[in-house]
């Protein structure tokens, strides 16, 4: 890929829409090309200027109590208006008493879904398929097969969490990095994880990382945690907190 | 089938987005003194037709969509009142092309260009077409994916894309002028 055909690609790149062997032709480009990478660095940075200056930041309290001031009208005071309505409803309650007594309520559960784009930057994904990952199994993060993920049901029923991506780089020394993408109550998470003895660009990545999550909005600080799980260094990079997640991680 | 309301459920649902919902509302109305109804709207119009939404899938999207037709709504409304320029204009390459050194100049030192900028950026965003303003909007602000912005609008996935990439293009050209009236760079500047 040249340096015309790399930039003709700039804005998808920059939002991850790219498929992945587009993508990989020109993260290949930028390593081999200075002045693409540092055009593409630069262009990010200004997405990131323009995005810093339009977030409007918090919704002020009263403002947002005024939104939803007419859901939480009491009830009587909105009785003669739905009077129709109850009326009906208490004839439906009464039909569907028998239903209710034998629904069943949902358990909590992972859901690990496929994707469609190579990757998202830390923002929500996109799926194609979803399985559903029953509570207490593992998950192995391979190439790492000793080390895996057991969704425990302490952290299922504290959070919300989609798996979305499971990945590994490999450099050209041989060091990998497993990473792993999630959305955890709604917040994008992305956890790494590195042979303790061969970190290699471990600590990059979550810089990067870091600067990818605070770019989407100013509603919080973006934490690292960390921790050590047998041979590993397990980290990860969130605004939601991410201990939980962190203690999930086992060797087996 | 038509689930029963849980205004709890609802809410825990719809909180967390607040902010989110607050900002999107901020910058895509073409009048910003109709937020508070917007917002009211769009936390009615959620909740009514909360029966509809499939537990399970993305929410978010599910309340932007209203979210975004509702904003829709509202600027048709100001546009009667008041004539607002709304049209997806054609990209002027050439003007671009002619700036390329100039852009090239801000991309030094992006930081300086909100520092000079601030506001005259979310001016340079008002510019841009309504369908351009809002497939940004979704992407940069929000953090949707292309695919999640084209289920929002209900538009091609392929004229989500050229949306986007037109609008990064006319906005980096807008702030480019801009950057030259106000002498950041090109001819004359300090």
């Amino acid at each position: 890929m040249n340096c015309r055909e790399a930039r003709r690609h700039l804005s998808p790149y920059l939002d991850s829409e790219l498929d992945p062997t587009t993508t990989f032709a020109i993260s290949e480009h930028l390593h081999a090309c200075d002045d693409c990478r540092w055009r593409f660095d630069a262009e990010r940075r200004v997405d990131q200027e323009i995005v810093a200056e339009l977030d409007a930041g918090v919704v002020p309290d009263g403002l947002w109590r005024d939104a939803l001031r007419p859901l939480r009208t009491p009830l009587l005071r909105r009785w003669k208006f739905y009077m129709p309505l109850v009326a009906a409803a208490s004839i439906a309650i009464t039909a569907g008493i028998g239903w209710l007594t034998n629904s069943s309520t949902s358990q909590p559960h992972w859901v690990i879904r496929e994707f469609l784009a190579e990757t998202n930057n830390g923002r929500p994904f996109e799926t194609a398929n979803e399985t559903t990952v029953p509570t207490g199994a593992a998950i192995a993060l391979n190439p790492f097969s000793d080390l895996v993920v057991r969704l425990t049901p302490e952290v299922a029923l504290a959070h919300v969490v989609q798996f979305v991506r499971l990945d590994s780089i490999r450099d050209a020394d041989g060091t990998e990095i497993v990473e792993i993408r999630l959305n955890c109550c709604g917040e994008p998470v992305v956890m790494r994880a590195a042979r303790r003895d061969r970190p290699g660009r471990l600590r990059e990545f979550l810089g990067a990382d870091e600067t990818r999550l605070a770019s989407l909005s100013n509603a919080g600080d973006v934490a690292i945690a960390e921790r050590e799980v047998g041979d590993y260094t397990v980290v990860a990079v969130s605004r939601h907190p991410t201990q939980e997640l962190l203690a999930a991680m086992t060797v087996q | 089938m038509r689930r029963s309301r849980d205004k709890g459920e609802f809410l825990d649902q719809l909180e967390p987005l607040r902010h989110q919902l607050y900002g999107y509302a901020r910058r895509a109305l073409n009048r910003t003194d109709g937020v508070p109804d917007v917002l009211q709207d769009v936390a009615l119009t959620a909740w009514r037709e909360f029966p509809q939404f499939v537990p399970g899938t993305n929410f978010r999207a599910w309340v932007f969509r209203i979210m975004v037709n509702t904003v829709y709504n509202h600027n048709k409304r100001a546009a009667r009142e008041k004539k607002i320029a709304n049209d997806d204009t054609p990209l002027d390459v050439e003007v671009v092309l002619e700036h390329e050194n100039e852009w090239a100049s801000i991309l030094e030192d992006p930081g300086r260009l909100r520092e000079v900028l601030d506001d005259r950026i979310v001016h340079a965003l008002d510019a841009l077409g309504s369908n351009e303003r809002q497939c940004l909007l979704l992407c940069l602000l929000q953090g949707f994916s292309y695919k999640e912005i084209s289920e929002v609008l209900d538009m091609p996935l392929g004229t989500v894309m050229s949306h986007i990439h037109r609008a990064r293009t006319k906005l980096r050209e807008r702030l480019t002028v801009l950057a030259i009236e106000r002498r950041l760079v090109g001819e004359g500047r300090p």
